[in-house]
């Protein structure tokens, strides 16, 4: 489903975000991305998402070379995919309901499907009750729940998630561990970028570590909870 | 049935768009319909006076005077045989000095003054219309003095072209301060509504990042910036109708010639849709012109964030 091979991203002359990373995450995978803040895990993301694009190496996502891709054609993959962003990117003028529902209306779902679905994906996160307030009326971790629904509600093939439970208390952020388990075991890929080791513990998932943009280890899950 | 519910989706979108964004919206419209209510009212006033100088020239016509105390029959019998002319009327000198008295209170009192019916009979002749061009009008009137009876020729055509070279002068001249004052409207609306559209330039970042194609998020900025121009466009029309009524009922103690003008008809359907169009014109190319300045700025945002540009 997601493979890398050598890739690198540099800013600028100097800095050097990501060197030679190889991995291979197959479909239906679940993954943990960890690191130390700086080591490049947001970037990393970033590249798999087509915000940007790799200095060096190749990266192949859902049958698509991100970095050949041509622009018309992002859109496309986005739809394939749900991410949860660390600064949740809600768009305030829009409800709970509309900022969930707005990836089906860009895939031309139906209004009453998209009310079922939208729905279904708030109620998964606990916020069926707020579907009418505005993303600044919610509490922090309320709006990374809502980025959570946005990013569950068109069944994606991968699912990217930076930080996703940065402001949650623990047990929700055990809740939320859950659903993407469960999403999971439906047959999303799922890659969780966390800085958070007693969840990467609990979980008992592979998890790969990124050190100063290098891959620094690769440790695969205990065969039982591989979910392929 | 994808593109009917993507349809369905887009109107909604544009609807629900228009009133939470309804302050900024009305802000465009006023601005634009102001920029129309100017361009509209020279475009008004250069057609009242094509309507003008048209009904002028409809009414244009050859008259012949008989000599003082003489008698035009000869001269009558001789043009109603001319095939220069489609109409002969003759004009008793009661009837002309009945209409001279009817024209205002001082020329009444100046004939009272001169006693019985100072004015000679006449013939109104109707002129053939490939003989109306000023010069051939204005042979054909030459060619009438030496018929029997006849006094002098009054040709009207001849005052009418200069009336014709001056409504050119007046209408090269609003046309021009139109196209002017349009162009400056355009812009400072499509000013306005890429300001409008760049304050929501982090939710159409926003869109983007979730998988909106730029067509989908073109569309609705585009049909909203028409939709904000057509109505712009109608409430410039109906300030000019505002304007229009009272003045065509010789308000306001304008001129005669004004109220005259004005009496002659509001806009034509063919200048509703003409200034309709330049509104809905201007509208969507000031929206497109927003989208893309957001599209230039986020990819500028992205090249320092890819780190390929410093």
């Amino acid at each position: 489903m997601i493979v890398l091979n050598h890739v690198g991203k540099q800013y600028g002359r100097m800095h050097t975000a990501l060197a030679d990373v190889n991995f291979h995450i197959q479909a239906g995978e679940f993954v943990f991305l960890t690191g130390p803040s700086g080591a490049g895990k947001s970037s990393l993301l970033k590249l798999l998402f087509r915000q940007q694009v790799p200095t060096s190496g190749e990266i192949r996502l859902a049958g698509h070379r991100l970095g050949e891709m041509p622009e018309k054609e992002i859109p496309v993959l986005r739809r394939k995919m749900g991410v949860v962003f660390q600064d949740f990117k809600l768009i305030h003028s829009m409800t709970v309901f509309e900022n969930v529902a707005f990836v089906l209306r860009i895939m031309g779902v139906s209004f009453p499907e998209q009310k079922n679905r939208a729905f279904r994906a708030l109620k998964m996160v606990g916020l069926q009750h707020k579907l009418s307030n505005f993303p600044l009326q919610l509490s922090g971790g309320e709006q990374q729940r809502v980025a959570i629904a946005r990013a569950l509600v068109n069944d994606p093939l991968v699912l990217l998630a930076d930080e996703p439970t940065g402001n949650l208390d623990p047990d929700l952020a055990q809740e939320i561990m859950s659903l993407f388990e469960r999403i999971n075991g439906q047959g999303t890929t799922v890659l969780v970028a966390t800085h958070d080791r007693s969840l990467i513990q609990r979980m008992k998932k592979r998890v790969l570590g990124l050190e100063h943009g290098h891959l620094a280890f690769d440790t695969p899950a205990p065969s039982s909870t591989l979910a392929v | 049935m994808i593109p009917f519910r993507l349809l369905a989706i887009l109107l909604r979108d544009v609807a629900r768009d228009l009133l939470r964004h309804r302050g900024q919206h009305l802000l465009v419209v006023l601005t634009l319909a102001s920029g129309l209510l100017l361009a509209g009212g020279g475009l008004l006033a250069v057609e009242s006076l094509d309507r003008w100088v048209s009904r002028m020239e409809s009414m244009a016509k050859v008259t012949v005077f008989a000599t003082e105390g003489g008698h035009l029959d000869e001269a009558e019998a001789s043009l109603r045989r001319d095939p220069r002319f489609r109409g002969v009327r003759r004009v008793s000198a009661k009837e002309a000095t009945e209409r001279f008295l009817a024209s205002s209170r001082e020329a009444g009192l100046l004939l009272e003054s001169l006693g019985g019916e100072p004015l000679p009979e006449s013939l109104e002749l109707d002129i053939r219309p490939d003989l109306v061009a000023e010069r051939r009008a204005i042979e054909v009137g030459e060619s009438l003095r030496y018929m029997p009876g006849v006094g002098d020729v009054v040709v009207d055509h001849e005052r009418l072209s200069a009336l014709q070279r001056s409504a050119r002068v007046v209408r090269s001249a609003v046309s021009l301060m139109g196209v002017i004052l349009l162009l400056a409207a355009g812009f400072s609306t499509g000013n306005v509504i890429r300001m409008s559209i760049l304050s929501r330039e982090e939710e159409i970042g926003i869109m983007r990042l979730v998988g909106a194609s730029e067509s989908f998020i073109r569309t609705p900025l585009l049909l909203e910036g028409a939709l904000l121009g057509l109505a712009a466009s109608a409430l410039s029309m109906l300030a000019l109708l505002g304007l229009w009524l009272p003045l065509q009922r010789g308000a306001w103690g304008l001129p005669p010639l004004f109220v005259e003008m004005a009496r002659l008809g509001f806009f034509s359907p063919r200048s509703i849709i003409l200034l309709g169009t330049v509104g809905t014109l201007t509208g969507a190319l000031g929206a497109l012109w927003g989208f893309w300045s957001t599209q230039r700025s986020q990819r500028r945002l992205a090249a320092v964030d890819q780190g390929t540009e410093a």
